[in-house]
Parts: C-alpha cells; sequence; structure tokens
C-alpha cells in the first residue's frame, strides 16, 4: 500500500476528529502564549472571547449594531431574490439569451463592485437606500449564475416526458423546471446570503458608518484589540448563521418536494 | 459570424443602448455610456489612470504572487492527506468566512498605508480562496484516474508526479483564476480605504460628483479584472490544456 491509499483509504473519523482538536487548540495556545509574553498589540484570545461575550451578551451594543445593519441588509437580499432568480430562470431556459449576457455577467460577478460605493453616495446620498443597493449588487450575480446553471441543468427527458403526458406550458415551467432547478437555486440563496453580510460590511465601511461601523473604526483606532476582534468574530458568525438559515430552510423544501 | 458572436454582440448592444436611454431619460442622475466612455478617453489621454494603474498592478503582483505561493501548497496538501487536511481545515475555513474588509481599520493601524498594507489585504482576500478551490479540485480527482496509474505503474513519488499532480492541474488553474478575481477585490477595497491610487481618483469624483468620471473609472476596473482572468485562462490553454474546469468565476 501507498502512503497516499493508507492517507486516503480508512483514516477513521475519530482520528479526524481528534487532530481537527488538536490543531485548533495549538493554534489558540500558540496565539495566547504569543500576545500574553511578546507585549504586542494582539489581544490574547480569552480576553476576545471575553469581550465577545461582553459586547454580544451582556453589554450587547455590538448585538444592537448587527441587528440595525441587518436591517438593509434584509431589504438588498430579497431584493437581490426578486431579481436575480428570475434573469438567472430566463438566461437558464434560452440558450440566445445566455450568450447575449452571459459574459456581462460574468464581468460583474468578477468585478469589484464595492468600487460603485462612492457611486452610491453621489446618487442615493448617505441614506440606508445606498446601503440596501450595495447588498444588493454584492448577492444578485451569484443568484443569476446558480439560478442559471440549475435551469440549464434541468434534464430535458423529465420535461418531454412531461409534455407527451400533457403538462401545458404552466406545468413545465412551474413544476417540472422549478422543482428540478429548486437544489441549485437553494444552493444561491445560500451563497448570496454569505454575500449580503460581505456587502454590509463593505456597506458600514465604505458608504456611511452606523453603529456597527463605528465599533469597527473606534475599537481599532483606539487600539482595542479584544473588542475589535469579538466584532469580526461577531460579523463571521454573522455570515455563517444567516447562511446556516437558508440551510435550513434548503433542507426543509428539498425534504417536503 | 456564428451565432454565438451574434447574441454576444446583440447582448452588448441591447445593454449599451438601455445604459444610453436611461442615462438620456434620468437626466443627472446615471450618465449615457457615451458621455462615461468619452470621460473615460479623456482620463486616459490625460494620464490620470496610468499612475494609479502601475502602482496597482505591482501592488496586486505582489500579494498575489504570495497568495499563490502560500495558497497553491497548502491546498495541494489537504487535497493529497487527509491528516493536513485535518489540521488545516478549522483555521483556514474559519478565515475563509471572515470578512477581510472588516479586518481593514485594524490592518491599517498594525501595518500604515505603505505597500504592506496593500499586500497583506490582496493576499488575504485571495489565500483562502485558492486553497479552498484547489482542496477540493484534488479531492475531487477520481480513484480510477489513481488506479490507472498505479497499473501502469506509478508508485510513490511518481504517482504524485505523474497521476496526482497532472490531474490537480486544471483545479489549480481554477483556483489562481478566483484568486485574480479576489485579488483585484483586495486591491479595490484596500486602495478605497487609504484613498490611494483608484480609490483617491473615486472619492474626488465623487466629492464633485463627476459621475461620469467615476463610472469610466469602474468600468476600467471591471476591465482589468476580466483582462486579468482571461490571462490566466491563457495561461491554462498554453500549459494545462487536457481539461478545463469550470468554477472559479463562474
Amino acid at each position: 500500500m501507498t502512503a497516499l491509499e493508507r492517507a486516503w483509504a480508512a483514516h477513521p473519523r475519530k482520528t479526524r476528529w481528534a487532530l481537527r482538536g488538536v490543531s485548533a487548540v495549538a493554534l489558540l495556545a500558540a496565539w495566547q502564549l504569543y500576545a500574553t509574553a511578546a507585549r504586542t498589540l494582539l489581544a490574547p484570545p480569552t480576553a476576545v472571547f471575553g469581550a465577545f461575550v461582553d459586547v454580544l451578551v451582556s453589554d450587547g451594543a455590538l448585538r444592537a449594531a448587527i441587528a440595525d445593519a441587518l436591517v438593509h441588509t434584509a431589504a438588498g437580499y430579497a431584493l437581490a431574490v426578486i431579481v436575480g432568480v428570475p434573469v438567472g430562470f430566463a438566461l437558464g431556459l434560452s440558450e440566445p439569451l445566455a450568450e447575449a449576457f452571459d459574459p456581462v455577467v460574468d464581468a460583474l460577478y468578477a468585478a469589484p463592485v464595492v468600487a460603485l460605493a462612492p457611486l452610491f453616495v453621489i446618487w442615493f446620498g448617505l441614506d440606508p437606500l445606498a446601503k440596501a443597493v450595495l447588498v444588493f449588487v454584492f448577492a444578485v450575480f451569484v443568484l443569476v449564475v446558480t439560478t442559471e446553471t440549475g435551469v440549464r441543468e434541468v434534464d430535458s427527458g423529465v420535461v418531454d416526458a412531461a409534455r407527451v403526458f400533457g403538462a401545458g406550458p404552466r406545468t413545465v415551467y412551474g413544476e417540472v423546471y422549478v422543482r428540478s432547478a429548486l437544489p441549485s437555486v437553494l444552493t444561491g440563496l445560500r451563497l448570496a446570503a454569505g454575500r449580503a453580510v460581505r456587502g454590509m460590511v463593505a456597506a458600514e465601511l465604505f458608504l456611511y458608518a452606523d453603529d456597527l461601523g463605528s465599533f469597527l473604526i473606534d475599537t481599532a483606532a483606539t487600539f482595542r484589540m479584544a473588542e475589535f476582534l469579538a466584532g469580526v468574530a461577531a460579523l463571521s458568525l454573522t455570515g455563517l448563521l444567516a447562511m446556516g438559515a437558508v440551510s435550513l430552510v434548503e433542507r426543509a423544501v428539498t425534504r417536503s418536494g | 459570424m456564428d451565432a454565438v458572436h451574434r447574441h454576444r454582440l446583440a447582448g452588448i448592444a441591447a445593454l449599451a443602448l438601455g445604459w444610453e436611454l436611461l442615462g438620456a431619460l434620468t437626466d443627472g442622475g446615471l450618465v449615457p455610456l457615451s458621455a462615461v466612455l468619452l470621460a473615460g478617453a479623456d482620463l486616459v489621454l490625460a494620464g490620470e489612470l496610468l499612475e494609479p494603474l502601475r502602482h496597482s498592478l505591482s501592488k496586486l503582483a505582489v500579494g498575489y504572487a504570495l497568495a499563490v505561493a502560500v495558497g497553491v501548497p497548502v491546498g495541494l496538501a489537504m487535497g493529497f492527506s487527509r491528516t493536513a487536511d485535518a489540521l488545516a481545515e478549522t483555521p483556514v475555513r474559519t478565515l475563509f468566512v471572515t470578512s477581510v474588509a472588516s479586518l481593514l481599520p485594524l490592518l491599517i493601524g498594525v501595518f500604515g498605508a505603505g505597500i504592506g498594507f496593500y499586500v497583506v489585504v490582496v493576499f488575504l482576500f485571495a489565500v483562502f480562496h485558492i486553497a479552498l478551490t484547489v482542496r477540493s479540485g484534488v479531492r475531487g480527482v477520481s480513484d480510477e484516474t489513481i488506479e490507472t496509474g498505479r497499473v501502469f505503474g506509478a508508485s510513490g513519488v511518481g504517482l504524485y508526479r505523474h497521476v496526482l499532480l497532472p490531474a490537480s492541474l486544471p483545479h489549480v488553474v481554477a483556483g489562481l483564476r478566483l484568486g485574480v478575481v479576489r485579488a483585484v477585490k483586495g486591491m479595490v477595497v484596500g486602495e478605497l480605504w487609504v484613498y490611494a491610487g483608484f480609490g483617491s481618483l473615486l472619492h474626488n469624483y465623487q466629492r464633485y460628483s463627476q459621475t461620469d468620471r467615476a463610472l469610466a473609472v469602474v468600468l476600467v476596473l471591471m476591465v482589468l479584472a476580466a483582462g486579468l482572468v482571461r490571462l490566466v485562462e491563457a495561461l491554462e490553454e498554453r500549459y494545462a490544456p487536457w481539461t478545463s474546469v469550470e468554477g472559479g468565476v463562474r
């Protein structure tokens, strides 16, 4: 047996989890030691955790700030779903449309959309609308692309079978296509939720700062590292929770579907 | 000209026309495309884009090169070895989901506004995406490929050298492609944060409400990102033409 096969074959679950635990503990310990011994700016993990509990649970300042920011984010996300999914459907159904607009969608998907932030300030002013629109731009293209892929990959045999059995356009598009493309659309919804939270952070930092942006900027500027890193961690967690929430919906929908 | 190209042209023409009309109708808001292109031509002729482009590309190149130098080996190791994967997965994934933009206020305090800052931002934007794309690609190399390689006598180092690495290369390229996209985003985010290069252009045009010029800069950045992706794809066609992996940008 080669080393590779040994590694790939029976690597027991337990070992994997043990290794993961070891690496996490080792990294945290190294961080703790470095931060306490080497008098740097970096706060040790224990302090970050303490600050995390403080700003999110007992004091709750950051919790309120994130909740506020999530309002614009949810609006932008909803708009992205309303626009992105139908556009993706249209591009997935029509070959000529896809040929016409795929290059532009790809270019926009790859574009550094945060560069639009200064323009949004001109167009919308320092208004929550600007934030919602930035979140929209962050989230919409991944929805278009995933929906398009899902619709394109619908098994044409299934569509033909439905037609043979007398299904009208309403059934074919409303049932067959929607159901077959659903997993891909749901993946898009999940990815877009993560992107929307990134858009939220960008909006706070590059449009204008509400409580969330101020929290990050002030704690960093005054080198309150523990609080700052707690804020960064809280934002990661927010992104994960948003994606997790969509995953729950995903599981519920595909099970009942 | 075949149908695909005709459709593509029609699509671009339709969007350009739509933009032009919308710009003409919403007087003062969205500027018509023609005005944006004129402003862009002005900027290019006046040489205002040259300086930012030169600086940005060098920051981009250094940060991206570092991200590739770290991300590809880490991704390959995670793909080849389950032990390496178990050890590295938690930190890499944690940093992957962390919004690098949220770290900007800290990074500027630690690194100042010098080249180091941009390099770190570009690096952080790209490295985890590269590593995880490469990892999942290598993981996806089929057992049949490995088995066939073994039947033909590859073993030990030879299996890596002649079977696994070539089979993984397209996935490495997919990682490099996504990495370029992320690196450009990192560069723009960094420059916007410190009002340097393209960021300072954008902020200036915003201050004086020069929508046409700001949009021209945004277009230039889009073309830059798309052009760099094309460059990676050209390298792919040259050096790894045997299969291409969708993904990365799409």
